[in-house]
């Protein structure tokens, strides 16, 4: 009997082309499935079709921004335990507190993270998930 | 026998009795005449009497003349001085009434005696129902974030005697309900015997300062935001290339794709600083205390440095007082003090140099005291045999912006932000940060803080 692993799956959602690009092609490379969004909504709705293991999540995006989306996930009865990472070029205590309160597992600001290490914290949380 | 001159018995009789009444009479006259001079001489003595008297009434009315003109100088004054009081009471009030501020004033159990124009205007009550009532009934202030009860600092003032301003982010709700944001101080009144006789809240509508500052926060972190954004895009795809995510690199690709990825990585320390000037410069940054190992945080940096330390063969001596206390302060405002300053030893520092760091408790000049002293400081000494400040340098060297003249000929990476920062930080711990230097002899930096710690702030945003 052949015995498949699952590969592990990843939402990406952020409204930059490029970003969302780089770690699509980074998080292919290093063996996830990757699904992609460029706002809330769309992220809300790719979420709750397809079931990632773990949502990278902007912020500052139009239409539905990453906190509205963060706070509709949580409503829904997969979303609650749903696994997110806010990914943000947000610095604020206001932000921070208000992804928190609506529970995400990390906060992390894009711009003073490399990419292996976004990586490494990924893998990191979906295996205390498992 | 006859007698020859019957008619002269009859006279001679007569003479005598005359005589004898005569005498009687001349007796009177002298017994009179005795009376008349006793009372003559009573007479004389009621004349000086009266005389005297008279001088006394004199001397008297005189003095009564004096006290008179006195008494009328006096009233006089009274009457100036009454004139003057209620001039300056008019102007005081007149004052009071053009301050567009509220201004309350209480007694030692609470209760207002003061209560201006403005005060009634900012909570919606006159100051007929604020006087005499505690000040909590007039003055209801909530905190912002949770619209719960502020700390009672008004009662903290008049108890402790403690002049303090309410934090940021207070409101005050109206007698309609209708809440406003307000910044206040509170000071204590004392008397000529220093003994606290009430307090004095001044207070005003900072609702909006509140839109003003609240638009600066979101406009800075917005800005930073868009500049971070196009930061990450170079970083990211830079170090795709490098790890060769896209093929292999020939060594000048290599060496090209490094410096915009340096280039990219300065300007987001960069950004990252900006944030942290403009944040400390508004007042908005959060200040969290808690109980901290100062000695582990600096060892921890330490640790941070090591793999500079050691590519630059440095001698690094860390010593640290068995004694020092657990202080209550923000563990991520005190590492950035930290990051800087022995950064700025490593990067100035020659290959082969020593820095040394040293932590002990000392007073707010950096004295070493016992530890039952008071008014005790942690002290952070850090010191090395690098480059030095030049002396034309110096009084710059805590300004925003400013490189040494000497270090920028060697290395064109730093944000000129760093010292700025740390001493934005430590002033608002209520320590102090110094230095001394020689150029090309080495620097020693200086930190105090008190033991008290740091107090905490709410504010909208952290340091980066």
């Amino acid at each position: 009997m052949d015995i498949q692993t699952k590969k592990q799956s990843i939402l990406v959602v952020d409204d930059e082309v490029s970003l969302r690009k780089a770690l699509g092609d980074k998080l292919v490379r290093e063996g996830f499935t990757v699904f992609e969004a460029k706002n809330g909504e769309e992220g809300l709705d790719v979420a709750l079709n397809n079931h990632p293991d773990l949502i990278l999540l902007d912020i500052v995006m139009p239409v539905v921004d990453g906190i509205t989306m963060l706070k509709n996930l949580r409503e829904n009865e997969w979303g609650r335990d749903a696994k997110v990472i806010m990914l943000t070029n947000l610095n604020g205590s206001g932000k921070v507190a208000d992804a928190i309160v609506w529970g995400t597992q990390d906060y992390l600001v894009k711009s003073d993270w490399k990419m292996d290490d976004v990586i490494v914290k990924i893998r990191q949380r979906l295996k205390a998930a498992s | 026998m006859k007698r020859l001159y019957p008619e002269t018995d009859d006279t001679t009789t007569k003479l005598k009795v005359l005589a004898k009444k005569k005498e009687s009479t001349r007796r009177k006259l002298v017994v009179t005449a005795k009376k008349l001079a006793l009372t003559a001489e009573k007479k004389e003595n009621i004349r000086n009497n009266l005389i005297i008297t008279a001088r006394q009434l004199a001397i008297v009315a005189k003095e009564k003349e004096v006290i008179r003109k006195k008494l009328a100088v006096t009233a006089e004054a009274l009457r100036l001085k009454a004139e003057n009081i209620e001039q300056v009471e008019a102007k005081e009030e007149a004052i009071l009434a053009s301050i567009d501020d509220g201004v309350v004033a209480c007694d030692k159990n609470g209760q207002v005696t003061l209560f201006n124009k403005a005060a009634e205007i900012l909570t919606g009550l006159s100051a007929k129902e604020a006087i005499g009532q505690h000040y909590s009934y007039s003055l209801k202030f909530i905190r912002e974030s949770d619209e719960k009860k502020s700390d009672d600092l008004i009662g903290m003032a008049i108890v402790q005697g403690k002049a303090t301003k309410m934090a940021s982010h207070t409101m005050l709700i109206k007698k309609n309900g209708y809440k406003i944001s307000v910044s206040d101080s509170i000071a204590p009144v004392r008397n000529s015997q220093k003994v606290i006789i009430g307090c004095v809240i001044v207070f005003r509508d900072s609702t909006q300062e509140a839109k003003i500052d609240k638009a600066k926060t979101e406009f800075v972190s917005l800005a930073s935001h868009q500049l971070r954004t196009p930061l990450t895009t170079v970083n990211w795809y830079s170090e795709m290339l490098l790890t060769g995510d896209a093929g292999p690199l020939n060594e000048k690709q290599r060496e090209y794709i490094n410096e915009i990825y340096k280039g990219s990585k300065r300007m987001g320390s960069l950004v990252n600083a900006l944030l942290d000037v403009s944040r400390m410069e508004m007042g908005t940054f959060t200040v969290e205390p808690e109980p901290t190992d100062i000695p582990a945080l600096a060892q921890s940096v330490v640790d941070e440095l090591r793999p500079q330390i050691d590519k630059k063969s440095l001698k690094f001596n860390g010593k640290y007082a068995d004694n020092l206390p657990v202080v209550n302060a923000d563990p991520k405002l005190l590492r950035m003090v930290f990051q800087n300053i022995l950064f700025n030893s490593v990067k100035y520092t020659p290959d082969g140099g020593n820095i040394n760091l040293e932590l002990g408790l000392s007073d707010a000049k950096g004295q070493a005291v016992k530890a039952n002293e008071r008014k005790l400081n942690i002290m952070v000494k850090v010191s090395d045999n690098g480059y030095g400040i030049p002396k034309i340098n110096q009084d710059k060297i805590f300004t925003k912006f400013f490189r040494g003249d000497n270090v920028r000929a060697k290395d064109t990476e730093g944000t000129g932000l760093g010292l700025y920062i740390v001493k934005g930080i430590v002033d608002q711990s209520g320590g102090r940060v110094w230095f001394e230097s020689k150029e090309g002899k080495g620097t020693t930096f200086y930190l105090t803080l008190p033991i008290e710690g740091m107090q905490k702030r709410v504010g909208t945003n952290t340091l980066t």
